[in-house]
């Protein structure tokens, strides 16, 4: 029993971790149909920034804002210089983000060096809670509450006010959304950047637990396109139960399974997939 | 009109092209001649991909598990069941072909960056089982060995040369048959469906089915690719699977020119000359790569072919541009490969392997620094001549080292090599260096079966072997610090087998139980699936992490609330002094076997500190102290052949001679087998002045790789192995 209340717990609290950094790429496909490939870097970008921030100033919190708030300026320049002129093209798309994930490997590598780094995190957030025989970390608790916090402002944002209407009309039709004269190209730039705000988000916050290396941004990769197939784009429903089907597959599938560990990952999306091409709450 | 080419003049190019692949391989340098057959290759894989994308206008993210399954047919079918050329052949097309045909039913079924993302998600489900089913496909490590094809013809096939034309003599019976598929009413058909498949259905053409077969035929011959690319690297391993992978081969068709079979081609053959020479030249190659990327996108969308069609139109100056700028950068890259005269008695060239990027940069670093550190206070000179050193980027894979092994002895002429990180490179390295015949130095790379049961004639090992530190530490644990069951967690590859195994052997044998053995790959971020699984009722955990993963396990252990109830004692890497300075007070109390210990209380030791602190402003790791040594080893072995290090026979004897009675790690001699005998210490990490330090509570001096055991008696038993000892009290 106890292993499965923690494994339950573990694929949880992944899982939170998982929907910040997809959340965004799934926003950014649902809107744009852009396949980004930097998303794993802005995820990278944001904990060494983080890192550097602590280093000087001491405060987990700034280090929170400034990393978030940097890439986002990455973001938004990136999309500027290159991506809106691509738009269609999944082939240009694709090499061009592989372009610029690579520039970005090697800048970090540059700027930061090689060695592995923790962000370290506010005494308040580390040690465990124990109840009986059971652990539970308050760093993950404080990743699901993050999440939960994220989760609940994208919703009332993009459900409750006139900016969020016009998110959802141009995600559904960006034609019609020029047409009754929404700024497609700003709330185009804007979801690119909260996009990358929140990739950066989770590099911060997965940094004070599973640290900040290079070689992180193509690791995470994989786990955020899987996850935003799975929800299906653009579907912030789609991207938090993608999130949590993900995060404890690959619990269980490691801790059950452990030499088909992936395959129990990556085997139901092709199978989620093969019923429903646009995943799980994505319309085509 | 100027600057407008005759209409003819692709045609006269190309066959002047492949006049040049049939007639000039014997003229050009091996390095040279390594990278036209990695090219012809990675050319069958380009064009299998065009049929998809540039014909059928499907863009695939997925191509790369096609020439996995058709590598890895031949890795195990070649290695484990001695399977001739023809065998992996058809079994490795016919698996491709029909995974091929499973996922087609499945991403069909999506058009555009659906597409896009289906085939990534079932390219990552052949990754996974690559990555993770190790009983089948040996993991991380890969599979190494690989012999190279016996067709079952007069003439051998292990000779580069040869190689090449069997590569080149596959590479246009693919081209052959993807013409003549693409210039059938078929090939037509799809074309016509790329451009409109309304058009196309209305006209009464089965849409779905011309698509499913197209993408069949692609997956087919991707696999063949797989096949000569195991037999030409004989090595396979899951970064050949990579999302990485498959991007790269979209940009090798986007390069050449989607819808155009040769510019495919041309494509695969640029991006093999630009990773494999850019990287000569700077480390900072993946900016370059990184650039390619953009500049083609946003410089030439219809690629080096789509631009040259415009050259000879005259349509766009643009195209001219690319045209030039592609013929420069060959250019260049013809002037500089480096010349293959080699001085009689030039410097002394050492060829040094490292990670350089990736995850084990750091590690890396420590090792070139080490190095350096050695020759700086020596003048740089060996038996008195001068020495240069070529130092490598392997990016922690076996691939990559393969690839700069060659570079350094084909291009480079160096007299020694040196250096490498991590097990499995080590295994897949050894087979090369003996077919090259230059004496290596592995004073990192510690696979036990090196110096055991697969001897390699020119491998020097002055480094140590994986179970070296493991057999005194087993008994140690069990007599001195009286653990008797033990959990044992560990990095799924040769390395941690080999550290846990030597562990159990020796800990079982002195009345320990390990009772419990969990593997996590090696890249693992997380270790909560492992952790709550770790049973509660042991004395004690025994862990062997590596570079990134030492740095996270601690801290996860803590947070679990293991370390109040279960003391963590580990391998040496789990606690060595690179990842040291990263850690904070989750890791005191550690105990771990190491053959170094920064805070080993020698004069040798202590001015190396001293002097390695001064110069790199950190302190050395077990990294930095054997490549230090290791200058000094090379040194010793030169001065016995009165520099003459170009006999390399005599050389390679004087290496093997070489004791170091007073190393900052203790005395090294070599044993019968070619490993160190040398100091086992016991360390526990403390904290004095507020740093971390490996405190050495124990020495076991002058342990051999075979501990307390006969070499004969324990070379009976087979190398250790995740399954070997068995677990008998789990």
């Amino acid at each position: 029993m106890d292993f499965w209340i923690s494994q339950l717990f573990n694929g949880v609290s992944y899982g939170a971790l998982l929907f910040l950094l997809a959340g965004g790429l799934s926003l950014i496909f649902g809107m744009m149909r852009i396949v980004n490939m930097t998303h794993g870097s802005y995820y990278l970008l944001g904990g060494y920034v983080a890192l550097t921030v602590i280093w000087r100033s001491g405060s987990f919190l700034l280090a929170v804002v400034v990393g978030a708030l940097a890439i986002a300026l990455v973001g938004i320049a990136e999309w500027n210089a290159f991506l809106k002129r691509l738009s269609g093209q999944e082939l240009g798309q694709v090499l061009t983000t592989m372009g610029f994930a690579l520039i970005f490997q090697d800048l970090a590598l540059v700027l930061w060096g090689g060695d592995p780094y923790t962000i370290p995190i506010p005494p308040a957030l580390s040690g465990s809670y124990v109840v009986g025989q059971l652990y539970f970390p308050v760093y993950r608790i404080f990743i699901v509450v993050v999440a939960v916090i994220v989760a609940l402002t994208l919703w009332l944002a993009l459900e409750r006010t006139r900016i969020g209407a016009m998110i959802r009309a141009t995600v559904d039709d960006p034609e019609m959304a020029r047409g009754v004269g929404i700024n497609v190209h700003l709330i185009s730039m804007a979801v690119f950047a909260l996009g990358a705000t929140l990739a950066a988000l989770a590099g911060v916050v997965a940094g004070g637990f599973v640290g900040v290396y290079p070689g992180a941004d193509f690791e995470i990769l994989p786990y955020a396109f899987v996850v935003v197939i799975v929800g299906g784009m653009g579907s912030l429903k789609g991207a938090l139960i993608g999130s949590l089907l993900v995060g404890l597959l690959d619990n269980f599938g490691k801790a059950l399974f452990p030499e088909l560990s992936y395959f129990t990952l990556f085997a139901p999306m092709a199978a989620i997939l093969a019923v429903r091409p646009t995943g799980l709450f994505g319309r085509a | 009109m100027r600057g407008v080419l005759p209409p003819s003049t692709p045609r006269i190019a190309i066959v002047i092209a492949f006049l040049a692949l049939l007639v000039a391989p014997p003229l050009v340098s091996s390095f040279l001649l390594a990278l036209l057959t990695q090219a012809v290759i990675y050319a069958v894989l380009a064009m299998s991909l065009d049929i998809i994308l540039g014909y059928t206008g499907l863009a695939s993210l997925g191509h790369a598990a096609y020439l996995g399954l058709g590598a890895y047919s031949v890795g195990i079918l070649a290695t484990r069941h001695g399977a001739g050329f023809w065998v992996t052949l058809v079994v490795g097309v016919l698996l491709a072909t029909a995974v091929a045909a499973i996922f087609g039913l499945v991403a069909l079924r999506a058009t555009g960056v659906y597409f896009l993302m289906i085939t990534l998600a079932l390219g990552m489900v052949v990754w996974g089982l690559a990555h993770r089913w190790v009983s089948m496909t040996q993991g991380d490590n890969g599979i190494s060995s690989v012999p190279r094809p016996d067709l079952g013809l007069p003439w051998s096939f292990t000779q580069g040369i040869s190689f090449y034309y069997l590569a080149f003599a596959g590479f246009l019976l693919a081209l052959g048959l993807l013409q003549t598929i693409v210039r059938s009413p078929f090939g037509h058909t799809l074309v016509g469906i790329r451009e409109s498949e309304s058009r196309m259905r209305t006209l009464g053409y089965h849409v779905w089915l011309h698509k499913y077969i197209g993408f069949v035929i692609a997956g087919g011959v991707g696999g063949f690719a797989g096949v000569l690319w195991a037999y030409y690297n004989g090595f396979v391993s899951p970064a050949d699977l990579e999302l990485a992978t498959s991007v790269e081969i979209l940009l090798m068709v986007a390069l050449g020119g989607r819808g155009t079979l040769l510019g495919p081609a041309l494509g695969a053959a640029v991006i093999v000359g630009l990773k494999n020479l850019v990287s000569v030249y700077t480390h900072r190659w993946l900016l370059i790569l990184g650039g390619v990327y953009i500049g083609t996108i946003v410089y030439a969308p219809e690629g080096i072919v789509g631009a040259l069609r415009q050259w000879t139109k005259g349509e766009r100056a643009m195209g001219k541009k690319v045209v030039v700028s592609v013929l420069m950068t060959l250019v260049l890259v013809a002037i500089g490969e480096p010349g293959s005269a080699w001085a009689q008695k030039g410097p002394i060239k050492i060829g040094f392997l490292a990670p350089m990027t990736g995850g084990a940069a750091q590690i890396g670093k420590d090792m070139v620094n080490g190095l350096t550190m050695w020759l700086e206070e020596n003048g740089n000179q060996i038996a008195g001549r001068k020495v240069e050193v070529i130092v490598e980027d392997t990016q922690g894979q076996p691939n990559i080292a393969l690839t700069k092994l060659a570079k350094l002895v084909e291009s480079d002429r160096v007299h020694v090599l040196a250096g490498g990180l991590f097990a499995h490179v080590g295994y897949a390295l050894a087979p090369k260096v003996d077919q090259y015949g230059i004496p290596m130095l592995y004073p990192v790379m510690a696979a036990d079966d090196l110096t055991q049961r697969k001897p390699a004639k020119w491998v020097v090992r002055n480094g140590w072997t994986s179970s070296q530190p493991s057999h005194p530490f087993g008994e140690y644990v069990a007599k001195t610090l009286g653990y008797k069951r033990v959990v044992a967690i560990g990095i799924d590859y040769a390395f941690g087998w080999e550290v846990i195994g030597g562990f159990q052997k020796t800990f079982e044998e002195s009345g320990g139980q390990v009772i419990q053995k969990l593997w996590a790959p090696l890249n693992t971020t997380d270790f909560a699936p492992y952790l709550s699984q770790i049973r509660r009722d042991a004395d004690a955990v025994f862990a062997l992490m590596v570079s990134i993963s030492a740095l996270r396990f601690p801290k996860q252990y803590q947070d679990a609330g293991l370390k109040a109830k279960l003391p963590l004692i580990g391998g040496g890497t789990t606690f060595d002094e690179f990842v040291l300075p990263s850690l904070g007070d989750e890791a005191i109390g550690g105990i771990s076997p190491l053959i170094y210990s920064a805070a080993l209380d020698t004069p040798a030791n202590k001015r190396f500190v001293k002097e390695y602190r001064a110069k790199y402003g950190k302190v050395p790791s077990y990294y930095s102290e054997t490549c230090y040594t290791t200058g000094r080893w090379i040194n010793e072995a030169a001065k016995m052949v009165d520099g003459n290090v170009e006999d390399r026979e005599k050389f390679l004897v004087a290496l093997r001679k070489v004791e170091v009675p007073d190393a900052p790690r203790g005395p090294i001699k070599l044993d019968a087998h070619g490993n160190p005998i040398q100091n086992i210490y016991i360390r526990k990490v403390e904290k004095k002045d507020g740093e971390l330090w490996n405190t050495v509570i124990h020495t076991f001096p002058a342990v051999s790789q075979f501990g307390k055991y006969k070499p004969e008696e324990f070379l009976k038993q087979p190398v250790y192995d995740r399954n070997f000892p068995a677990c008998k009290h789990c």
